[in-house]
């Protein structure tokens, strides 16, 4: 069975079973060229590139060498790190993804309200997602610091004495998480626009048949913002997984490579080990894994992901 | 709305109040660590890590920030930004709706397999993509210039693509259709129809677009190369020093970054996304 | 319904047009400018940000009319090594259009020499009869390869022991010495003087620290040398990591133990300069390692700040240097320029580089005359000069010292955040992962 059947007997896309209409297809492609011209110019030869040169050793300033499977061969069964920054990539992508998915809904609950002050709070929330890089980087190296930080001061407060966090091996991927989480207003506008998705006249109909809030919220709510909840979930996994920058400029992998993401891992071969080759085997690795997730997270989106656009044909 | 009665009732009271402890404990908690930012900017460098912090600076240096704010050209900075994020906002708005489109509400072979196609282009680390991809721009004679920049949002950003098909897929079909019905063509039912419905979430297209361009640091810092051409994530990146970094400007400098951001957030999601009154009631 | 579609239509056009207004009245700046036939353009790469990108510019102003038929295009990548320059830096290399002078981490210079990429700028010496030892000898002899010489030091910058004199007198602990040839300052007194600065309170908690025990991995191979250790045998031909051998063991084992064992230094933390620099500041913590970056920081403490030398041990003192070099690729169409640019560089625009940058700069003779002399905090300046002038210890020259730095590094880290408490344990397992990197990153014999 190819991929793409696979994907469509999975479902987790719209059911396909009626005949295509020529005019439609061709508006399609119309529709999409832009897409598939800047695919063919500017996206596939770099991704084709890097995937010919995961066969090959490279140092990236003299002529690369043809090395078969070594790459690979060195990730699987030689180099203990690869598996190791993966596992913990797939530990803080397990605990951050899910709380900023629930977190981000609850928020955009609250914000989608009618209350005074709604831009205030609105903007407030979304702050931190405007605030990035290295700024952000050195606050929350402040905050986390462990002897004069704002969060082991707080605890102080409460008879606590907080932990070393990014000086420690185990609490510096709770740090991460807890950092990502300051910032998941940034999701908020992506659920307010999805809520904004949902007919008024639908609560009210089930406002007159007695549904209580709870009621309204798992039966509409929850149902008609699922598109937009696969949506985070999905990219998501993509960008979590890929957690990079803060890594790089607050801990460098450390300590004892208790937060070697594996994109820091990759960059290392990358960019300062010379070993450009062996970072695309990686990398690679790293993408058919994500791509993988993705295509059974879609073929299970077919149980919980209702689409108003596919419901005529499935009824 | 009619149901709505003319008085609160004790539970409808109760439930508001709630609401707003529970943003306003949000929004401490948002808010302490940029006062700390606040505060830093307006201090002596020698006094940024006084202990215990001082909430408000004792010695306020208003001038950190015109000092700060003139040791690098960002007015210059700041017109390149506009420019290059203006254009990649229209390219990302137009191209990816249109192609949004196409893998939601037409039907037509492959669209399944192509859409996975399309998430997968966000999924391969750029690390290892950058150096070919340099050479393909360097091959269109491009290096040095904005093109890198803001071409490829006008061949569609997956992200957006992923964003507005989800949206695109929560209209009801038989709107469709009435209008196809009423002499209305495919083109026609995307631009009269699908896109007045989808202000919600171009509107959120919009903002991280903006944002996202604004902020971006990495594809400036590889394909420019003269200094006027920098724009103001890479003139903010400076502050990070390689011999020592002077907390108080770099704490400005990304305040002052910010602010733009903050404005356009602040009169855009009102225009966007109106709140509406079915939670928090009843 | 139909209105209010009309009126999104029109919002959405109205929003586009208005932003393609906003973009048309901006045009595109043209692709470089436009240089004489005559004139050679020589492209500089630094990785400075503000104030130093300005005085370094500054600095280099003159050169164009200095050297006529030399144009200078200065270009500093914002972030410095460890956030983007080396990205830029190789992505331009593998595109083949790199810039005809720029500046490297130490540890990557080997690879470049490896792989003869870079002009051998020793022709360019002998015809100028070009002064070499103005600059300490190791950084030279570390860019020197078969006779060729690869590169000029873009600025020496000593690591040294910074102090708050006030707690020391308060404590009446002996002070960290200003004289590199000192017989007092032995570990034995680095140790009592610790013992002095630390305070604890009623119920136990430290509430004044003595020194940091740092992961900055110059700050912990010093401590090496100091108890005799050393990382290779030899810097300049490694054939083994000899970090398991008794006085680097016993180096690890005292600088770790200052803080789990005594409860000298506080806690870890990621980033020096954000935590323990803070407590420097703050006036909690009597001795901190760091160069002459600093001193801004310190220009308004409100205690007397001085330098002083690390302790003699087994091993007598030690200190680190860092001395990145300017290099110049073979492939550069300006050759003449990027000599000239260097030789500027060192000469008449250090002067502005030491004076208003406030770096140690390259020269001991502009050292001598701007640093040292300099009255702001903090006191015993010189103390950066003996460093570099005793400096003894270069990194090894290997093809992959980055790597083998970030295994050394992941082990190291378990000894100073006390997951590991015996030196031994960690010193052996970082020789067990070195060694075959190091037969792998030879790329010279003796």
């Amino acid at each position: 069975m190819s991929l793409a059947q696979f994907v469509k007997n999975q479902g987790g896309f719209a059911n396909v079973s009626i005949s295509y209409k020529r005019g439609e297809t061709l508006l399609a492609w119309a529709m999409i060229s832009p897409w598939v011209a800047g695919f063919l110019l500017l996206t596939a030869f770099p991704m084709v590139a890097s995937l010919a040169l995961s066969f090959y050793k490279w140092n990236i300033l003299s002529p690369p060498e043809y090395v078969g499977l070594a790459n690979y061969h060195k990730l699987f069964f030689s180099d203990p790190l690869p598996m190791h920054s993966l596992k913990i990539t797939v530990i803080f992508s397990l605990a951050s993804i899910p709380l900023n998915i629930v977190f981000g809904l609850v928020i955009a609950m609250l914000l989608n309200t009618n209350i005074r002050g709604l831009a205030v709070f609105r903007t407030i929330y979304y702050l931190p997602a405007i605030l990035s890089g290295v700024a952000v980087a050195i606050l929350w190296q402040w905050i986390f610091s462990s002897d004069f930080g704002l969060l082991n001061t707080a605890l102080r407060i409460f008879g606590i004495e907080g932990p070393a966090w990014l000086g420690s091996k185990i609490w510096v991927l709770p740090a991460f998480v807890i950092m990502r989480l300051w910032s998941v207003g940034g999701g908020m506008i992506i659920y307010l626009a999805g809520l904004q998705a949902i007919p008024t006249d639908l609560y009210e109909a089930a406002e007159i048949d007695g549904a209580n809030w709870w009621q309204r919220i798992f039966s509409i709510t929850l149902p008609m913002l699922s598109p937009t909840i696969f949506f985070q979930l999905i990219t998501g996994v993509i960008f979590t997984m890929q957690i990079f920058t803060e890594t790089f400029i607050m801990t460098d992998g450390g300590p004892a490579n208790a937060s070697l993401f594996y994109l820091l891992y990759l960059y290392r071969q990358a960019f300062q080990n010379f070993k450009m080759g062996y970072a695309s085997a990686l990398a690679w690795v790293f993408f058919l894994a994500i791509l993988l997730l993705t295509i059974i997270l879609f073929a299970t989106a077919k149980f919980w992901v209702y689409y108003e656009a596919e419901s005529e044909e499935d009824n | 709305m009619s149901s709505r009665g003319v008085g609160l009732s004790a539970r409808q009271i109760i439930s508001k109040i709630l609401v707003y402890a529970l943003l306003a404990i949000g929004s401490i908690v948002i808010l302490l660590p940029l006062q700390w930012m606040i505060s830093t900017s307006l201090k002596p460098l020698s006094h940024v890590f006084r202990f215990p912090p001082e909430f408000w600076p004792q010695q306020v240096v208003w001038e950190n920030y015109p000092n700060a704010l003139t040791q690098l050209p960002f007015d210059r900075y700041f017109a390149n930004t506009m420019f290059i994020v203006i254009l990649c906002l229209l390219g990302e708005l137009i191209v990816s709706s249109l192609v949004a489109y196409a893998f939601s509400r037409l039907r037509w072979r492959g669209r399944n397999t192509l859409f996975i196609v399309v998430l997968a282009t966000m999924m391969l680390p750029r690390q290892v993509t950058l150096i070919p991809e340099f050479i393909v721009f360097k091959q269109l004679s491009m290096i040095d210039t904005f093109w890198p920049l803001i071409l490829p949002s006008w061949f569609g950003n997956p992200f957006y693509i992923f964003l507005l098909r989800q949206y695109f897929l929560t209209h009801s079909r038989e709107l469709d259709q009435a209008a196809v019905i009423d002499g209305c063509s495919r083109f026609g039912v995307f631009w009269r129809i699908t896109l007045p419905m989808s202000k919600p979430v171009l509107g959120a297209v919009a903002i991280f677009s903006f944002q996202f361009h604004w902020n971006d640091f990495f594809r400036p810092l590889i394909f420019l190369l003269d200094q006027d051409k920098y724009t103001l994530a890479l003139g903010l990146r400076f502050f990070q020093g390689t011999y020592g970094t002077e907390w108080n400007s770099l704490m400005a400098v990304s305040l002052v970054v910010m602010l733009p951001l903050i404005i356009v957030f602040f009169f855009a999601q009102k225009h966007f996304i109106q709140g509406v009154v079915f939670t928090g009631y009843k | 319904m139909s209105k209010k579609i009309n009126m999104s239509r029109r919002d959405f056009l109205r929003l586009t047009g208005m932003s393609s207004l906003a973009a048309g009245v901006y045009t595109l700046p043209g692709i470089g400018s436009v240089v004489a036939q005559d004139e050679q353009e020589v492209t500089i790469f630094f990785w400075d940000g503000p104030p130093l990108i300005g005085i370094r510019e500054k600095a280099l102003a003159p050169f164009d009319d200095a050297y006529p038929g030399c144009t200078l295009n200065f270009t500093s990548v914002p972030g410095g090594p460890n956030s983007g320059y080396n990205d830029k830096l190789f992505t331009s290399l593998a595109a083949g259009i790199p810039p005809d002078v720029f500046i490297i981490e130490i540890g990557l210079l080997p690879q470049f020499l490896k792989d003869d990429l870079l002009l051998d700028l020793k022709p360019y010496v002998d015809a100028d009869d070009y002064d070499l030892t103005q600059f300490p000898d190791l950084a030279i002899e570390a860019y020197t390869h078969e006779g060729g010489i690869y590169g000029m030091p873009d600025n020496v910058a000593s690591i040294a022991i910074f102090y708050n004199q006030d707690l020391f007198e308060e404590a009446g602990a002996m002070l960290p010495t200003a004289q590199w040839d000192d017989e007092a300052w032995t570990v034995d007194d680095f140790f009592n003087s610790c013992e002095a600065l630390t305070k604890t309170d009623a119920n136990g908690n430290t509430t004044q620290w003595a020194c940091d025990v740092t992961g900055w991995d110059k700050v912990w191979q010093t401590w090496v040398r100091i108890f005799g250790g050393q990382l290779v045998d030899d810097p300049f031909f490694p054939t083994e990591c000899t970090l398991n051998e008794p006085g680097a063991v016993e180096g690890l084992q005292f600088y770790a133990d200052l803080r789990w064992e005594y409860g000298f230094a506080p806690r870890p933390e990621a980033m020096a300069e954000m935590g323990t620099g803070a407590l420097m500041q703050t006036g909690r913590l009597g001795m901190f390692y760091s160069g002459s970056w600093s001193f801004p920081n310190y220009r308004e403490a409100d205690f007397n700040i001085a330098l002083g030398h690390y302790p003699s041990g087994p091993g007598g003192r030690a200190n680190y240097v860092y001395y990145y070099p300017l290099v110049v690729p073979k492939t550069t169409q300006a050759p003449e320029c990027a000599w000239n640019l260097l030789k500027f560089f060192n000469g008449p625009a250090m002067e502005t580089i030491i004076r208003e940058g406030g770096l140690q700069g390259t020269s001991f003779a502009e050292q001598e005359k701007w640093f040292v002399t300099d009255p702001l905090p903090p006191a015993n300046k010189h103390v950066m000069l003996d460093a570099a002038r005793n400096f003894v210890a270069p990194d090894p020259l290997l093809t992959n010292f980055g790597e083998i730095t970030q295994i050394m590094q992941a082990q190291i880290d378990l000894l100073l955040i006390g997951e590991e408490r015996d030196a031994k344990v960690v010193c052996d397992e970082i020789v067990r992962q070195v060694n075959p990197l190091i037969q792998e990153g030879q790329w010279r014999t003796g």
